[in-house]
């Protein structure tokens, strides 16, 4: 087969475009209709409900009688520390954790850019994590970590260093759930940024070389600048599901040692879950989607999203 | 001179095994340390120091189909993960293709607002599920499960899609369709193929997310639809956890995946290298 | 990056794989409407319940029993949810004597008196052979609602032959026999005591809760949080703050990263014999015979402070008031207050037997040593007490809150007073009379 993705299309006549557009006034809806009807039917219903139910005093742990209280609930919400301590948690936790996974995937892409023996069997080993089910994975490390019993201690042991606390310790909680995080997210940063790095033209890169620029330099000039669109879809995509990691640290800590790891998904599973106040928890998941979406339209702001994928369009 | 680079080529390639190697151990050594608990009996899991070398025992794995039920729920997850991602599929690609090359009013928003299904924390719309499911009699059964992951795994097809339509050049489309071909045809003839590679690549993430998807799992099944990722869970016992069974659930049920992606790995990165811009 | 990848197959194989799983679907059962003469079980996933879906089932000939099993909170989840919404999946259901207030009181549950007084052919149900302290739960409001399944109690486990090593002659039977014995045994190696701060459960009941228990004179139908009237008794003469000093003066001999701990981490570290005291629920500590200490556990009754009363709880399984064969799951509680399922948990590996004949026969208590903690009530003159606060529909709400309140007095963030003190103001906005 031909490397038909890599055609370039020389001098598109916007006016043809727009022309063959023309007759075709109902196609984009007949082709946004499923994907609609699917929102609609299946995920429309529940969100209406849940938009009801956060304007009452619902919890069924008491029957099923309730009462319409207004906004009382989002009023309540303002002033409940835990809650705007486990968003700042999670904040934090989602930051660094993108962050360090993006690092990482970053370098390890140019890494294993190098066509070098051996390496696509070494590869392979970095994609594994993000396919393991997230109670596996919790369930695994919470093992390894255990700071008199787990292997993570006495692989210190060997090498001279003293035991770590781990996950077992406010100190180090949270900063261990990042580690498992990155661990296994990293991957899927990886593999779309090193999908992204093979797809790159060399001509650019020629140039850089016969310029003389260093490494470095062509990395900050060249390659980060033809990679941004990429890793910002990476990175949009990793920020909106670290916002909603719940299973691996809720299997490792419980949102624990003292409140160490007690992410917004965590407490917000307790609140609708665990005490079943269900208003009050549909509502604070009201207000935590309104704050991921701020998290996003800042994001998209900042990196000029809406532009690179316009610009994209207009090819 | 020559030497110097011949040592200077040496020490990079020195340097890169090393890196790649550490990287690989880091990733895999988790991995690892699962596998090798599933074969291990309770007591063997809990020894300190760990040990290496043991008797492997597969009373684990025992348990899991004889206990667990696990056939069962392996093939509820192949069903309902399969059917849901290619719903997803389908209709996630014909919106992406619209949202890439047409003109539709406020197509930006409606871009978030799909993407906003992701952003919504899951239990919210939990309850409201049971109590249409068991309205409508399909409480426990696929169907449920299948309508909610294809609605789930939506946002992610649309948005890697979009990009993946949008670096094919839309000349070669307007060629066929001057050529006299319809835009269906267009479609079907031209486009999808070119997006074959994208599409796998997008299936297989979309198809991961699902398969390991456990809090609506878990309250929208009883017994007939039950998932892995449910039977894994059952291996949390109310005051203990059963580490190896819980290894030997994990393990059973990342090796579908694992296979899959393996076996997928070249259109993977194929596929995902042609949703990159190019220069 | 060249495969040999063709388009044209790739399409059709996609096509072929959407029509097969399509077909698959329709020939999956959609539906399956349960045949009368079959009960289904909302149910645990610990060894009783294993049994009660298992040997249980095949021994009882009335009518096919399955049974759905769930982890601990899954099942609470499970419970609260299909119960409220009056759906009639389950006929029975199991539930955790914590939680067991709930149902009854939201009319979820279907008593026996009135399943019987709508069917007078039905024979009665007798719970003589059970133990008392078991069966207490069941019964609310003048009517008995369903059957104990387990029989739990925090049990002090130690190592005997460290004990012996250490020259320790006299079992601690209050907390400051039970303090100087975790300083004399704390080593870098083993550790004195174990506490687990990292439950829910296991702090607020396995560790504070215990403790609790022997400070003050706990009246007959209190649970030494609440009284009758559900109004908050457990700091009424400042024994909850001490409750919290008595964890705060042993925190110092508890092995690494206790801060985390649930009872998973307890039992591995018990059985792995890096610790030489515990106390837990009855329970939890199964697994730990099968570690390389076998044999060199000790079992008995908790200590107290000054009065001898412990905590008994337990499972119980109850009849679900949406049921369409309610008559048939009376009839199959009828068979089990026989006895032979009781003895059926028992050979699944249970441990927290309520067959009053177990505990009373030495040869069980032999084969199940931890039997002998209950064993211990009556030389001790030990008086149960029902789990606090199961008599609260919103049971696992407040304990949230005491868990909160004792774990910053525990790790000093509040002082033990101050926590007790925040817990009142919390749960007077929780407690619903």
């Amino acid at each position: 087969m031909a490397k038909t993705g890599t055609v370039n299309a020389p001098g598109i006549r916007m006016d043809a475009t727009k022309a063959v557009r023309a007759g075709e006034k109902s196609v984009p809806t007949l082709l946004l209709a499923p994907a609609m009807i699917i929102m609609t039917i299946v995920g429309l219903y529940p969100l209406l409900h849940s938009l009801y139910i956060s304007l009452t005093n619902y919890n069924p742990t008491f029957g099923t009688s309730y009462s319409v209280i207004g906004f009382a609930n989002y009023a309540r919400a303002f002033g409940d520390g835990q809650f705007w301590y486990s968003v700042g948690l999670t904040l934090a936790f989602t930051a660094i954790s993108v962050a360090l996974s993006l690092t990482l995937a970053v370098l390890l892409a140019l890494l294993f850019n190098q066509y070098r023996f051996g390496f696509v069997v070494l590869r392979t080993f970095l994609l594994i994590p993000m396919l393991i089910t997230p109670i596996a994975v919790g369930i695994t490390w919470r093992t390894m970590m255990m700071p008199d019993l787990g292997i993570l201690n006495y692989l210190l042991s060997l090498i001279g260093v003293g035991a770590l606390s781990w996950a077992s310790s406010p100190a180090s909680a949270l900063a261990s759930v990042i580690l498992v995080d990155v661990w296994q997210w990293t991957p899927f940063m990886f593999i779309i940024i090193f999908a992204g790095l093979r797809s790159l033209p060399k001509s650019p890169f020629e140039a850089a070389a016969i310029d003389g620029a260093g490494h470095i330099a062509t990395f900050m000039n060249v390659t980060l600048p033809m990679l941004k669109p990429v890793i910002v879809i990476a990175t949009l995509l990793r920020i909106v599901d670290a916002f909603r990691t719940y299973d691996t640290v809720y299997i490792i800590t419980r949102g624990g040692p003292d409140f160490a790891t007690d992410l917004l998904s965590v407490y917000l599973q307790r609140v609708n879950f665990r005490i079943f106040d269900l208003g009050y928890g549909s509502a604070l998941s009201w207000i935590a989607l309104v704050i991921v979406l701020v998290v996003v339209l800042v994001f998209v702001n900042l990196t000029g999203f809406l532009k690179l994928v316009a610009d994209k369009e207009n090819r | 001179m020559a030497n110097s680079r011949t040592f200077k080529n040496g020490a990079s390639a020195l340097a890169a095994y090393a890196l790649a190697i550490t990287a690989a151990l880091f990733f895999a050594f988790p991995i690892f340390w699962m596998v090798s608990s599933s074969f291990k009996s309770e007591v063997d899991i809990s020894a300190y120091p760990p040990i290496w070398s043991f008797t492997p025992t597969l009373a684990n794995y025992a348990q899991l189909f004889t206990e667990l039920n696990a056939w069962q729920a392996l093939l509820n997850s192949a069903l309902i993960v399969g059917l849901s991602t290619c719903i997803a599929m389908a209709a996630g690609t014909l919106a992406a293709y619209a949202l890439a090359r047409f003109d539709v009013k406020g197509k930006e928003f409606l871009a978030f607002e799909i993407l906003s299904i992701r952003m919504l924390p899951p239990i919210v719309s939990v309850i409201p599920m049971f109590i249409i499911a068991r309205q409508l009699g399909i409480f426990d059964t696929p169907w449920l499960l299948i309508a909610a992951y294809a609605l789930s795994g939506l946002p992610f097809v649309v948005w890697v899609m979009r990009v993946f339509i949008q670096d094919i050049p839309q000349s070669i489309e307007e060629a066929a369709m001057i050529d006299g071909c319809s835009r269906f045809e267009t479609f079907w003839r031209v486009t999808l193929p070119l997006l074959l590679p994208g599409l796998a690549a997008t299936m297989v993430i979309v198809f991961m997310f699902a398969w390991n998807e456990f809090l609506l799992a878990s309250m929208l099944t009883s017994q007939e639809a039950k998932t892995l990722p449910v039977i894994a869970a059952n291996a949390i016992k109310p005051k203990a956890i059963a580490w190896g069974l819980a290894s030997a659930a994990g393990v059973m049920m990342s090796l579908p995946v694992v296979i899959l992606v393996l076996l997928m790995q070249r259109y993977l990165v194929r596929g995902l290298t042609l949703g990159a811009v190019k220069g | 990056m060249h495969g040999s990848f063709t388009p044209e197959i790739k399409r059709r194989t996609l096509l072929r794989m959407l029509a097969a799983a399509a077909a698959a679907t329709a020939l999956s059962p959609a539906t399956r409407a349960w045949a009368a003469g079959t009960l289904n079980i909302l149910n645990s996933n610990t060894a009783w319940a294993g049994a009660l879906t298992g040997s249980v089932a095949k021994a009882y000939a009335g009518a096919q029993i399955t049974g759905e099993g769930n982890p601990y909170e899954a099942h609470y989840e499970k419970l609260l949810i299909e119960l409220s919404q009056g759906s009639s999946t389950f006929d029975i259901f199991t539930t955790d004597n914590l939680w067991i207030r709930q149902p009854l009181r939201n009319g979820w549950a279907s008593s026996f008196d009135d399943i019987r007084a709508g069917d007078p052919s039905l024979p009665e149900v007798s719970v003589g052979k059970l133990a008392p302290a078991s069966t207490t739960y069941t019964e609310y409001d003048g009517k008995r609602w369903g059957l104990p399944l387990v029989m739990t109690t925090p049990v002090f486990v130690y190592r005997k032959d460290l004990f012996e090593k250490a020259g320790i002659t006299k079992i601690p039977a209050n907390w400051d026999e039970y303090r100087e014995a975790a300083e004399k045994l704390h080593s870098d190696e083993v550790a004195g005591n174990v506490l687990l701060l990292g439950g829910q459960d296991a702090h607020m009941s396995g560790d504070w809760g215990s403790r609790l228990m022997g400070m003050t004179r706990i009246a007959p139908h209190d649970d030494g949080v609440l009284d009758e009237n559900n109004k908050v008794v457990f700091n009424s003469e400042g024994q909850g703050a001490r409750a919290i000093e008595r964890l705060r003066e042993v925190l110092p001999f508890t092995p690494k990263g206790v801060e985390g701990f649930d009872y998973a981490e307890g039992s591995s570290i018990m059985q792995q014999g890096k610790a030489a005291m515990m106390i837990t629920w009855s329970d939890v500590i199964v697994g730990i015979e099968d570690g390389p200490f076998k044999g060199k556990f000790g079992y008995t009754v908790s200590p107290t402070e000054k009065f001898e009363q412990q905590m008994v709880g337990g499972w119980s399984i109850l009849i679900n008031a949406a049921s369409e064969n309610k008559a048939e799951a009376y009839r199959f509680l009828q068979w089990m207050s026989e006895g032979e399922a009781y003895e059926l948990f028992r050979k699944n590996g249970e441990s927290s037997l309520c067959l009053q004949s177990d505990i009373d026969n030495p040869e069980i208590v032999a084969e199940v040593p931890m039997l002998q903690a209950f064993r211990d009530f009556p030389t001790r003159g030990t008086t149960p007490v029902s789990i606090p606060p199961y008599r609260l529909t919103n049971a696992v709400e407040v304990q949230r809150v005491l868990y909160e309140n004792i774990l910053a007095g525990v790790n000093g963030r509040k002082t033990p007073q101050q926590a007790m003190e925040d817990a009142e103001a919390a749960l007077a906005s929780v407690i619903r009379a």
